[in-house]
């Protein structure tokens, strides 16, 4: 609350006062960052900040690009499957890494293999661990074997695979001092500092060769990531032209702040979305959540289409989600879509399923679901429901869904970025800590679709689950989860990032 | 002097001990580190596979003598998400908090005392009512709030400071203030009870009687002795100070102990806070022994 205030004193400030330049003139662009940089690599502290700096310093083999929703090429020249676990790259010829040394097939080998080795105890190292090996076959040619036939093998490699150079980073005995001290990519932009009270600085690449449409070359001299953070004194610093552009702002705030002068707010639709999963085997406790025509109900109950307007910001870049996946992503595909609102259909539901009078309901939620959880827990209380909300941090979320304890989860899921659905199903299926619905009948399908290397049989078999989960009620999509950058009017946010952070450095320029 | 000095040394031992002990229990309690290290999408054979590789999952006893044993001879291990070495992470960030710890003091004592002062020679007056008002008000203001409100006046709309970071001197003076007016309450409050009762003393009327010069009474005879506890108070305000501010590190983008406690807290980093908490704990047994060794020197009962 008296943070809403302060931030709306300061828009009115900066509205009477001169507008905030940019550092446009100077070339500069500044943003803040809420957590700190200390490693400019993705693979050994992976987290928004850090996708931005890993995907403007590295190249991966390819990228997958959404608007066409095609993979289109990088370090790779092209791509095709020798057999059903083996993937034979071709590699551009023409491209240096920072330092000037040339890039090969011995860089592509090491860096995949690093990734696959147990001893480099990488924290999200399970996201390679269907890969067997790489191979060298010549200087310009690499093979990713993989330990069995892996459908989303593509999406995986385009999806947070810095390409490193060997002879740099082979060297390091403490690997983490490569990010830290030593990175060296062939992305658009170069670094020139990492610090941990200065941020990150990046300068423009000028021997970028890989520069294309869907990967362009960098617009803007130089990059400054300062870590700030209190968002209050990010939104203080875009006023007083300390800073360009600042994210992760919470909705009303943004909604204010765009309303200013000189200030504008991106919102980029990666592949997040926010949804609600009931306890269908009685974990938690709370027996009534086990009948299908309850869960029914409180779906009915849930208005989606008020979420959009009135809780989830990013304005036209939020809409409802009917399935567990954003359109954009490989193997998106279903035709049914989850009960519709009608809380009168959803109060006679109840009482037919024996709970006239309604029952209590514990809501968990973890940050960044806090807003939407209190929303729904609203919605449910309109047809009988004592719900609750539970907020928990993100460790105590996990450790209550390990216990069996979550009887309502509203949340967001990212697919860990992953343009395809796979992650989606391994993450909440499949008999682990996640699953509170023990179907066996997805299991097969999902296993099933792992392997299936067939696109269109694979998108049958997650048309299938996906229709499956909306038919018995057991998760309830919401609605899109876009990003909110609020940054100056004279900087142009490209939308197309899948990162994380919700934007990518080479998709900024100034107007 | 000399058994007072080794009975202290042993128990400062003992509680750093004690201290390191409870804290390891604590953080070990507090979740499962190894979900949160493998990621939202790691499944269970994905978070064994973590545990083994950070040796979380031998017992909690052999990982905290590991710890220690680590410890004693330097090496405070890495920070279990971005691999740098916990003690270069301490070292980094101590100058920036030592330097606010350090000013945010040297302002308090310098608003306070004479404030105490003040109020203690015009007790009852508007003097010593807007002292003890300014002292509830540096009490019960939230931190947060005041440091957002000096940015929104010197940063934003006067735009005479600069609102965040460390680069300068200049970069202090907000940070400094809004520490500084939530410690001078008690120095305040000690300074101005301690001159009350020493300026009702025999001695000081002894003194107005033989017709000293007023300053000589005030601060040679009567701050001198009042202003005791509130030396013993600064050396404990220091060890509060030096464990940083999370709140206005975290406001003022300066990159302290405090704000390096609050990140690493906030994911379970638990060798950097372990490796805090026993920092913070010893500058506090040896700021405490240095104050205990003062007062024992000023009053040798305390030595008995």
């Amino acid at each position: 609350m008296l943070r809403g205030i302060f931030t709306a004193a300061i828009a009115g400030t900066a509205m009477l006062a001169t507008p905030a330049l940019a550092q446009k003139a100077q070339d500069t662009l500044r943003l803040g960052m809420l957590d700190p940089v200390s490693t400019v690599d993705i693979i050994l502290d992976p987290k928004p900040e850090t996708s931005f700096t890993s995907e403007a310093v590295f190249d991966g083999l390819l990228v997958y690009v959404p608007k066409t929703e095609e993979f289109k090429p990088e370090l790779a020249e092209s791509w095709t499957h020798i057999d059903a676990r083996t993937l034979e790259f071709k590699l551009r010829r023409d491209v240096k890494f920072h330092d000037g040394s040339p890039f090969s097939a011995d860089d592509v080998v090491y860096t995949v293999n690093y990734l696959v080795d147990p001893a480099s105890k990488l924290r999200f190292g399970d996201n390679w661990q269907w890969i067997e090996k790489a191979e060298k076959v010549d200087q310009y040619t690499a093979r990713i074997i993989a330990k069995q036939p892996t459908a989303y093998d593509l999406a995986r490699i385009g999806t947070n695979m810095p390409i490193y150079p060997a002879a740099i980073h082979g060297k390091l005995a403490d690997k983490s001092e490569f990010g830290r001290k030593t990175p060296i990519g062939t992305g658009p932009y170069k670094v020139e500092y990492v610090d941990s009270t200065k941020g990150v600085m990046l300068v423009k690449n000028p021997d970028d060769k890989l520069a294309a449409p869907w990967r362009p070359a960098a617009r803007i001299g130089r990059i400054h990531l300062i870590p700030i953070p209190d968002l209050q004194t990010q939104i203080a610093q875009l006023m007083t032209g300390g800073l360009d552009l600042i994210h992760e702002v919470p909705k009303d705030q943004a909604e204010q702040l765009a309303a200013t002068p000189g200030f504008t707010m991106t919102a980029n639709q990666g592949v997040v979305f926010y949804y609600m999963s009931l306890d269908s085997v009685n974990r938690s406790g709370n027996a009534a959540l086990s009948k299908e025509d309850v869960r029914k109900a409180l779906m009915m109950a849930v208005d989606r289409q008020s979420l959009v307007k009135n809780v989830v910001p990013g304005g036209k870049a939020v809409e409802i989600v009917d399935a567990l996946c954003v359109k954009i992503q490989i193997g998106c595909s279903y035709s049914s879509n989850p009960p519709a609102f009608d809380p009168a259909a959803a109060k006679q539901l109840l009482a037919k399923a024996g709970y006239p009078d309604g029952f209590d309901a514990e809501i968990t939620t973890f940050p960044g679901a806090h807003a939407v959880g209190e929303a729904v827990a609203g919605q449910l209380r309109k047809i009988g429901v004592r719900a609750s909300v539970d907020q928990k941090t993100f460790v105590g979320y996990r450790d209550k869904q390990r216990e069996g304890k979550l009887q309502i989860l509203v949340g967001h899921w990212s697919s860990g970025g992953l343009p395809d659905v796979a992650s989606t199903m391994t993450y909440y299926f499949g008999g682990g800590p996640r699953d509170y619905w023990h179907d066996k009948t997805i299991d097969t399908w999902a296993a099933e679709a792992a392997q299936e290397m067939d696109p269109a049989k694979r998108a049958a078999l997650y048309h299938k689950v996906f229709d499956y989960v909306n038919a018995h009620a057991y998760i309830m999509p919401l609605t899109t989860f876009p990003s909110i950058l609020v940054h100056t009017s004279d900087l142009v946010v490209e939308q197309g990032s899948l990162s994380p952070a919700g934007a990518s450095l080479d998709l900024m320029h100034w107007k | 002097m000399l058994r007072f000095l080794i009975q202290r040394t042993v128990i400062a031992v003992l509680v750093a001990v004690t201290v390191s002990i409870i804290g390891f229990s604590l953080l070990r309690l507090s979740g499962d580190i190894a979900s949160v290290l493998a990621g939202e999408t790691a499944k269970p054979a994905d978070v064994a596979r973590v545990a083994h590789a950070y040796g979380l999952d031998r017992p909690f006893y052999i990982q905290y003598l590991d710890w220690a044993w680590h410890a004693l001879r330097g090496d405070l291990g890495q920070s279990l998400f971005t691999h740098e070495p916990v003690a270069g992470l301490i070292l980094d960030r101590i100058g920036v908090t030592a330097i606010l710890a350090v000013s945010s003091l040297i302002f308090a004592l310098v608003i306070a005392v004479p404030l105490g002062v003040l109020a203690a020679l015009r007790v009852n007056t508007w003097v010593d009512r807007t002292a003890l008002t300014l002292a509830v008000f540096g009490q019960a203001i939230p931190i947060f709030w005041f440091a957002l409100i000096l940015i929104f006046v010197l940063g934003v709309m006067l735009r005479v400071l600069p609102i965040s970071g460390s680069a300068t001197p200049a970069h202090f003076v907000m940070p400094t203030i809004t520490l500084g007016v939530a410690t001078m309450p008690a120095f305040m409050r000690l300074t101005r009870t301690g001159m009350l009762e020493v300026m009702a003393s025999d001695y000081i009327r002894t003194a107005w009687a033989k017709g000293l010069h007023p300053a000589s009474v005030i601060f040679k005879h009567a701050l001198r002795n009042a202003i005791l506890p509130v030396v013993s108070l600064s050396a404990v305000s220091l060890g509060f100070l030096l464990g940083g501010s999370v709140i206005v590190e975290s406001i003022f983008a300066l990159n302290g102990i405090g704000l390096l406690a609050y990140n690493s807290i906030t994911r379970i980093d638990f060798p950097v806070v372990q490796s805090i908490l026993v920092f913070l704990s010893l500058c506090y047994i040896a700021l405490t022994l240095i104050s205990d060794l003062i007062n024992a020197r000023l009053d040798p009962r305390i030595r008995l």
